[in-house]
């Protein structure tokens, strides 16, 4: 396969909440992520018991995958997960750290001390049997995320990647999904993803 | 094209080196100590904890890392193959340095941290890739590993698995009433959970068996597939174990019946072990003799994929199949060829799989090499 | 003195982040694992955690806890016979 094409993408961080490159709805510094979630009428309870990542992750890809109401038209397989960060799933591990020197270690906290769970979240609110895979990169690296994607989309049967860096630093949100297909028009190029971030 | 396997190497409480752990695991050890009061955390605990003595001059992790890929580098034609540009190194972990991580300093436990330790510590071409994938970790590694390959990305693949027991995991998983006192009992009917272990293990793959000394195995396929149940329960039709079993036998047109051995996850939790049962007899892999490791080795998370690949592949280069320690009676409601004694047997292809958190299964077949 | 099956609701809705659910979702005989709080195998392990947290007990096993969290009322009833 020599390239990939990008179907569409969503992201959340200071500049706001975007689909497209279209904002819809501007940065918070309080609760940003509750906000997205009452704007886009969610009514998924078990959002508000995720750590931050996973909200970022949920929010983000269900815009994507309901837009035109993409995820009615494609098979449950056909669309690999490949995310990446440089902390892993800090957050959570920090208030594992805090809860288990108290003697007092919250199952609902733990689970989340794995960076790979916004993944299953995912594939959990869309029903996805398809390929997960978490990786982590120092720093954010669009090529070495397109690598990931161009090597699963030619070794699988997989026909889209929801591709994504997923981080917050300080409680700040750095969420971008990028989502590849095999075919489309505009080229996912490394220069063309650098300049929507 | 052709992925071939070899020069294995790993260390675990039971030895320092693969051939001694094979060795140990086939007089029936196990690795796992009950004490008490570990980590400050009540009460009896069994793990699967390194002996003192691995702590410096580097830290234990790093020390478990670096045995391992050295031993493994004995069993390359040429060990300089390490940090040639066709080589990409691969690093599995759920936590690496966890215990390092305080509320206050990050830097030193991030898992990018570890891939910077072995770039610098070998002068590798390349920056490793890490993957994170919760207890399938290891398997994804080698997923990744041989789709680089076969994609041209990479000529030469060295795939490492590490991580350690700490009050971290051990506090978490007791929070789930996830842990066994005892040594724990996969598949059995009196089961209670898992037991941790520590590891560190390497597989080399490559296009070219030429670069092994003894170019084990084959990988035939490989896929992990997210079975979109629960965060921290499995399926209770096994779909994610299905159907990526299903897809690896595709990928390497295999028949159900030409698998001579399984090399499962049992972690010994009820509803893992029972979702592996259904999930095996769905794939009509009920009558293939299976085990699981994890009464030998604890349950290594991230390295466990790794390490009990290496095993497994260790067992098919000696026809072995090694009992499923800690099975006594059948505790899954669909029945299993759960292996209750160590014996001779040819064994020409071997499937590995995995399952963990966040919903993550994963599957590999490799085959005996001529 | 707010009685104990009302302080026990407010408990639940923050330690299980049940922002869309109120008080008034709650009746004190109502199955606590019944569909209407969509709750998991997780929530059940949080509930221990509360329990030690706010009432200072030890629930040694989860197939215990499956009793005493029937509903909020044995909630309650397994609290006041184990604090004096």
């Amino acid at each position: 396969m020599d390239s990939l094409y990008l179907q569409s993408f969503a992201q959340i961080d200071a500049k706001g909440f975007r689909l497209n490159g279209k904002t819809l709805l501007p940065y918070h510094s309080t609760d940003f992520l509750k906000k997205i979630y009452q704007q886009q009428k969610l009514q998924y309870p078990k959002f508000h018991k995720m750590d931050t990542l996973c909200q970022m992750g949920l929010l983000a890809s269900e815009i994507i995958l309901k837009e035109d109401n993409l995820i009615e038209s494609i098979e449950s397989h056909e669309i690999a997960l490949l995310f990446a960060n440089a902390q892993s799933s800090l957050q959570s591990d920090q208030t594992h750290i805090l809860n288990f020197s108290e003697n007092q270690a919250s199952p609902a906290n733990f689970v989340y001390t794995l960076p790979n769970i916004v993944l299953g979240e995912i594939c959990i609110r869309h029903k996805l049997y398809s390929e997960t895979n978490f990786y982590i990169f120092e720093n954010f690296d669009i090529e070495k995320l397109l690598k990931q994607a161009t090597i699963l989309l030619s070794t699988t049967q997989h026909k889209m990647c929801l591709l994504g860096w997923i981080d917050s630093i300080e409680e700040k949100p750095n969420c971008h999904l990028f989502l590849l297909n095999k075919t489309g028009t505009v080229q996912a190029t490394k220069k063309h993803l650098q300049a929507l971030i | 094209m052709d992925v071939f396997a070899g020069a294995t190497a790993a260390i675990c409480p039971l030895g320092d080196n693969l051939e001694v752990i094979f060795e140990q695991m086939c007089f029936g050890k196990s690795g796992i100590k009950t004490s008490e009061n570990c980590f400050d955390l009540p009460g009896d605990h069994s793990l699967a904890i390194m002996p003192p003595g691995y702590e410096s001059p580097m830290s234990k992790l790093k020390t478990m890392l670096c045995r391992s890929i050295d031993d493994s580098l004995l069993k390359l034609t040429q060990p300089k193959l390490l940090t040639d540009s066709n080589t990409q190194v691969v690093i599995c972990s759920t936590k690496g340095e966890i215990n390092k991580l305080s509320t206050k300093n990050s830097n030193e436990a991030g898992l990018y941290t570890l891939g910077n330790f072995v770039k610098n510590h070998y002068k590798l071409a390349h920056t490793p890739l890490i993957i994170s994938n919760a207890c399938v970790s290891g398997i994804s590694g080698i997923i990744n590993g041989a789709r680089s390959l076969k994609s041209k990305q990479a000529q030469n693949v060295l795939v490492i698995g590490a991580d350690l027991v700490s009050k971290f995991t051990l506090s978490g998983f007791l929070s789930f009433f996830a842990t066994d006192e005892q040594v724990c009992r996969p598949y059995d009917s009196d089961r209670k959970g898992i037991n941790l272990g520590e590891a560190a293990a390497c597989i080399w793959m490559s296009s070219n068996a030429g670069i092994f000394k003894k170019a084990t195995a084959k990988y035939l396929g490989g896929a992990c597939v997210n079975d979109a149940n629960h965060i921290s329960g499995p399926s209770r039709t096994g779909e994610g174990l299905y159907r990526a079993t299903k897809l690896t036998l595709q990928e390497a047109n295999l028949q159900p019946q030409s698998i001579d051995y399984i090399n499962a996850h049992g972690t010994a939790t009820q509803y893992n072990d029972e979702m592996e049962a259904i999930a095996f007899n769905r794939l009509q892999l009920q009558n293939t003799p299976l085990n699981s490791f994890k009464a030998y080795l604890g349950h290594t998370l991230g390295a466990a994929g790794l390490i009990e690949s290496a095993i497994a592949l260790k067992c098919m280069e000696n026809n072995t199949l090694l009992t499923s320690l800690g099975f006594k009676k059948q505790g899954t409601s669909q029945s299993l060829e759960v292996i209750t004694q160590t014996r001779s047997r040819d064994i020409q292809t071997i499937l590995k799989t995995g399952s963990g958190f966040g919903g993550t299964n994963a599957a590999v077949i490799f085959s005996k090499n001529g | 003195m707010e009685n104990l099956e009302e302080k026990l609701k407010t408990q639940i809705i923050t330690q299980l982040n049940l922002e869309e659910v109120g008080v008034e979702d709650f009746g004190n005989d109502d199955p606590i694992f019944g569909d209407g709080l969509g709750l998991d195998s997780i929530d059940a392990l949080e509930l221990i955690v509360l329990l030690e947290k706010e009432y200072g007990l030890k629930v040694a096993n989860p197939e215990e806890g499956g009793k005493i969290f029937t509903s909020i009322n044995t909630m309650a009833n397994y609290i006041r016979e184990n604090t004096k």
